[in-house]
């Protein structure tokens, strides 16, 4: 069988909702005797299932009307849509604006919910990676030309997510333009001369706090430190080893009863791992897999290059965010504070998620039918057909 | 798709396997280190306090109980306003606020605030001072369990609600329940409790979650004990020791109350005594057992085991006369006097008289090995193994001083030779019951906490030391010693024969080793019914003034004792004068024991006071044993006035104060017009 553009929405959506159900269910074994317990949210159990429910409602709303509005728009708005994103980045630095948690500010309060612009910045800065790949052509040597500004917006926004900080953010929003700019077809060496002034600049970055040299020590030996810098790691090592094969069964596992810290954001996975076990950490792993998979699918059938390189972007980020933060729960990678994408709780990465993921859907409907042309052969672009699309109400 | 896109797609593919690697091996075949870790972190193990046995007297009554209190901690690390929260707590537990926050400033994660409160006072404290603490910070307004750092922890108390009622024989506890004195430190492995320990599951704030097994029946109870002792004996005891010790300004006594045939101990009374609620309060001396702790000269008590060995002996006859040489007789060197000048006296005169001089002839005639084996075999010089810690096994002159005549002669009059009180009543009970020595025993009982016996004390006989024939004798000569002219008199009771022997010892000066000229042990040993004893009772006052001898000091206060027991116990008077003394015992009983039926189990738990008019102090003590509340009695006789009212509602802790007049039938009648 085919597998048409229909069913590769269909399998886009499946996956989400999934993903989100099964997050949905997840948070609520994760914090239910937490928020039970706990006069800040009320003793309601159910307080983050809740809210998350809410969230989900908004951006499943979003998601079906995105994939409506054809994905030019943002191409013939970019630099508005950069420069707004900027601003609210900028809010993050504003006393009385902001939201600080865990001595990180990086939400904008706005009183009843908080909202993380780092999460809108991660797939705006994609969207403009995508738009300067499709003004440069497709020709590598316009590479350096074409390189310099990108980068030069790259690394405003990324300073200013890194001030907060937010290093995961950083990783992530780097390690995803780089796959693009990778796959754009930009030469070896510039690469190479990027990716390795990224590694150096992240050095220098834990080189010159004590507490991130300290984590990473921690990373290496977890269990030296067990109680102190090495706390989380160990504790979501014990959570995987609880779960075995096929898990406790959800709602039996203990790390959520207070031994895991942050287990509803950043290890909300290392809950699967325990309540689900292997099958589950497998399942999800999968999820997501598929999802980066189908949007290549959509990428390669898309209408315009700026729809090809955002569905590329959007799909790549979401895959490598989601393996990142199974590696960190693993202790395959150090800790750095990043979300599952779709699964863990917080209203700005679920509905910023599924928003990215009605973009791609969009970009999947105004795309070809099926491909024509087989693969590894470079489509000529009908430069018109941009046009041709349905405009954005 | 690009050659490049692929390598990405497969490079993310990659780190899929990867992750799935690494979970199985994590979680299918497990790393050691982790899994050992995880299983460890969610058990924990949580003491159980167990609750310490009860002491019970023989008729069933506490003597001691453990009550559930609470007491207050903070851990001052988690306090916001400590200076708060000092001058906060400081009135609710009766301590300075000033003294509280110095404490609270000390780096220590956890201190006592006041241990033991009642439960519902310590809970109430802490919710006013956690409810007032929350209003000073905008973030927990309203919320006052958000505020850490106070609590309040189970902590079982002891409390003993006739207080100073047998209290050096009963002992206390530390405030960790530990026994400290008395029964509660000979017998606290039985009365302590195992220490059981309950495996749970805990979150990582240290908060228990559930069993980790089902429920299991914790018998980590203390066993209960039941002791030889009547508490009403008890308490008759000590009123009239403490009556003869004040009377005669006396340093302190000790009271006796044995049951001869079986070595019971039914009453063992100080004084002067202590309240074992408050052990702190009491001077170290007065929470001393001085009936098994203490050794003194018994003077002329111990001419009787002089006069029963030589009976025994066969080295003298009960009609033999010995001439008492006129109150001084030089022996081996020394000049012993007789307070009287006496000529010629039988053998029974000589103890009636109390003739130093007489006992040291008849102690002439007898072998000084055998002398010293009888002396041996009554259980002097060594420890009458009762269950009660600290007793000492007095002094006997080695086996070789009996061959020096004097020595022998001073001891044969109870000089030169020490005894506990125990001692001299245990031996007594040997010389009365027909020559057996009982080992004494103070428990009665012990039950493990499911009810089932563990143990039982039983009377032992240790050995024999005379046959029942001298025993009969010695009664028979003991009997006149309380005769009209005997040293004894005041010892007599209407309507039951009675037997004994007075005592008055010098006490040797501290320090020069010399007999001191005014400090004596006045003392009196006796029993009833002279024919069946079933009372032994001794009294030992130390250091009379005023009074020095035994047969003014100690003997009426051993009359009055033998008097309430054996009207108490149901003892039937000597027929013989029945009838001359029925009035008299009538007079006593209604003061003595009357039993009123009074309800102590009231509604819904709330205490209310009991009626206590007309009831004697042993009862009033008795009923109001079963509230916590402080009672305070004050006179003597029957009960007349009381607070609070009867019918009031009683708080715990609250003080209820009873006084008590000796005009029974005016009260009684009073009452009843009343009800």
């Amino acid at each position: 069988m085919r597998i048409g553009k229909r069913h590769e929405n269909m399998i886009l959506a499946l996956c989400a909702a999934a993903l989100t159900v099964l997050g949905l269910l997840m948070i609520y074994s994760a914090t239910n005797v937490m928020a039970g317990s706990s006069p800040r949210y009320g003793y309601d159990p159910a307080y983050f299932f809740k809210r998350q429910v809410l969230f989900l409602a908004i951006g499943a709303s979003l998601s079906v009307f995105l994939s409506r509005v054809d994905h030019d728009f943002y191409r013939r708005r970019i630099l508005w849509i950069l420069v707004a994103t900027f601003a609210l980045l900028a809010l993050v630095y504003v006393p009385g604006v902001r939201h600080t948690a865990n001595g990180a500010s990086r939400w904008i309060n706005l009183r009843l919910f908080t909202f993380q612009p780092s999460e809108l910045a991660k797939f705006v800065l994609i969207a403009y990676a995508a738009y300067a790949i499709d003004r440069k052509g497709e020709n590598p040597k316009e590479g350096y030309r074409a390189f310099l500004p990108m980068l030069a917006v790259m690394a405003v926004f990324v300073a200013a997510i890194l001030k907060e900080p937010d290093f995961g953010m950083a990783i992530v929003i780097l390690a995803s333009f780089l796959a693009i700019v990778f796959i754009a077809g930009f030469p070896w060496k510039l690469l190479a001369a990027f990716a390795g002034a990224g590694a150096l600049g992240a050095a220098a970055l834990i080189a010159a706090k004590p507490y991130r040299v300290a984590r990473l020590q921690a990373f290496l030996d977890p269990f030296s430190q067990a109680q102190a810098a090495g706390y989380q790691v160990v504790q979501s090592l014990i959570a995987f080893s609880n779960g075995g094969l096929l898990g406790t069964g959800v709602g039996s596992g203990r790390q959520k009863l207070f031994y895991l810290p942050e287990i509803h954001t950043d290890y909300i996975f290392s809950v699967i791992g325990e309540e689900l076990g292997f099958a589950g950490v497998v399942l999800v792993g999968a999820c997501f897999v598929t999802m980066v998979w189908v949007g290549y699918r959509i990428a390669r059938r898309a209408r315009d290059p700026f729809g090809k390189y955002l569905a590329m972007g959007i799909s790549s980020t979401i895959g490598i965010q989601a393996l990142m933060n199974m590696m960190v729960g693993l202790k395959m990678l150090p800790p750095k504070g990043m979300v599952l994408p779709l699964l863990s709780y917080g209203g700005s990465s679920l509905i910023l998620h599924l928003a990215a993921i009605g973009v791609l859907m969009n970009i999947s409907l105004k795309g070809a039918d099926v491909l024509v042309a087989s693969d590894g052969h470079r489509r000529g672009w009908d430069r018109r057909a941009r046009f041709s699309g349905d405009r954005p109400c | 798709m690009t050659s490049r896109a692929r390598l990405v797609l497969y490079g993310l593919l990659s780190l899929y396997l990867l992750i799935v690697l690494r979970a199985f091996h994590i979680q299918v075949l497990g790393v050691k280190g982790i899994r050992e870790r995880g299983a460890k972190q969610y058990c924990t193990s949580i003491p159980l306090l167990p609750k310490r046995g009860v002491i019970l007297d023989r008729t069933g009554s506490e003597l001691a109980v453990s009550i559930a209190t609470k007491s207050i901690f903070v851990q001052p690390g988690k306090l916001k306003f400590p200076d708060k929260a000092a001058a906060l707590l400081a009135p609710r537990v009766s301590r300075s606020a000033k003294e509280l926050s110095k404490r609270f400033a000390a780096d220590k994660g956890f201190v006592w605030v006041r241990r033991q409160m009642p439960s519902t006072a310590a809970d109430e404290a802490v919710r006013e001072v956690k409810e007032a603490l929350a209003e000073l910070d905008p973030e927990t307004r309203g919320k006052a369990s958000a505020i850490d750092g106070i609590g309040t922890v189970e902590e079982p108390k002891r409390f003993y609600p006739n207080r100073e009622l047998a209290s050096s024989l009963i002992g206390f506890t530390n405030l960790d329940s530990e026994g400290m004195e008395g029964i509660e430190l000979s017998l606290n492995k039985y009365l302590h409790g195992e220490r059981a320990v309950l495996m749970c599951e805990r979150d990582a704030h240290g908060r228990l979650i559930v069993p980790a097994s089902s429920p299991v029946e914790f018998n980590s109870n203390g066993h209960a004990v039941t002791l030889t002792i009547d508490r009403n004996i008890q308490h008759i005891a000590e009123s009239e020791l403490d009556a003869a010790v004040e009377k005669y300004h006396a340093r302190g006594g000790a009271a006796l109350v044995l049951a001869p045939k079986s070595g019971e101990i039914l009453a063992m009374a100080n004084s002067p005594s202590f309240n074992p609620n408050a052990p702190g309060d009491a001077p170290v001396g007065a929470r001393r057992d001085r009936a098994i702790t203490d050794c003194f000269e018994p003077g002329s008590t111990f001419k009787v085991f002089t006069m029963a060995s030589a009976l025994e002996m066969g080295a003298v006859g009960a009609s033999d006369r010995f001439f008492c040489e006129n109150g001084a007789y030089r022996y081996a060197g020394r000049v012993i006097h007789d307070t009287h000048k006496y000529g010629w006296l039988t053998a029974p005169e000589i103890l009636k008289y109390s003739s130093n001089i007489g006992i040291t002839k008849i102690n002439e005639k007898m072998d000084g090995n055998r002398y010293y084996d009888m002396i041996r075999a009554f259980g002097f010089g060594s420890r009458e193994g009762v269950e009660l810690p600290g007793e000492i096994s007095g002094i006997v002159p080695s086996r070789d001083a009996f061959g020096k005549h004097i020595r022998r002669a001073t001891v044969s009059f109870g000089q030169g030779i020490s005894v506990t009180a125990l001692q001299l009543a245990a031996a007594m009970g040997a010389i009365v019951n027909g020559g057996r020595v009982m080992k004494p025993y103070v428990v009665r009982e012990i039950r493990d906490p499911k009810g089932k016996t563990v143990y039982s004390g039983q009377p032992k006989e240790l050995r024999r030391v005379l046959s029942p024939k001298t025993s009969a004798r010695m009664r028979e000569i003991l009997g006149k010693v309380v005769e009209e002219d005997g040293t004894g008199t005041q010892a007599r009771i209407r309507g039951f024969l009675v037997g004994g022997k007075t005592g008055t010892a010098q006490k040797v000066e501290p320090g020069t080793g010399k007999y001191s000229p005014t400090r004596r042990t006045a003392s009196f040993i006796g029993f009833l019914p002279l024919e069946d004893p079933e009372l032994l009772i001794l009294v030992v006052v130390d250091e009379p003034r005023g009074q020095v001898y035994g047969g003014v000091v100690a003997a009426p206060a051993f009359n009055q004792i033998a008097v309430k027991t054996a009207y108490y116990l149901g003892i039937q008077p000597t027929e013989a004068v029945a009838s001359a003394l029925s009035h008299r015992i009538e007079a006593v009983a209604p003061a003595a024991v009357r039993v009123t039926p009074v309800s102590t189990a009231s509604p819904a738990g709330v205490m209310i006071m009991p009626d206590l008019a007309g009831l004697s102090m042993g009862r009033a003590v008795d009923i109001m044993g079963r509230y916590s509340v402080k009672l305070s009695l004050k006179g003597s006789g029957v009960a007349c006035a009381q607070t609070p009212a009867p019918g009031a509602v009683l708080v715990p802790g609250e003080e209820c104060s009873v006084v008590f007049a000796a005009e029974p039938q005016l009260r009684l009648s009073a009452n009843k017009e009343k009800r």
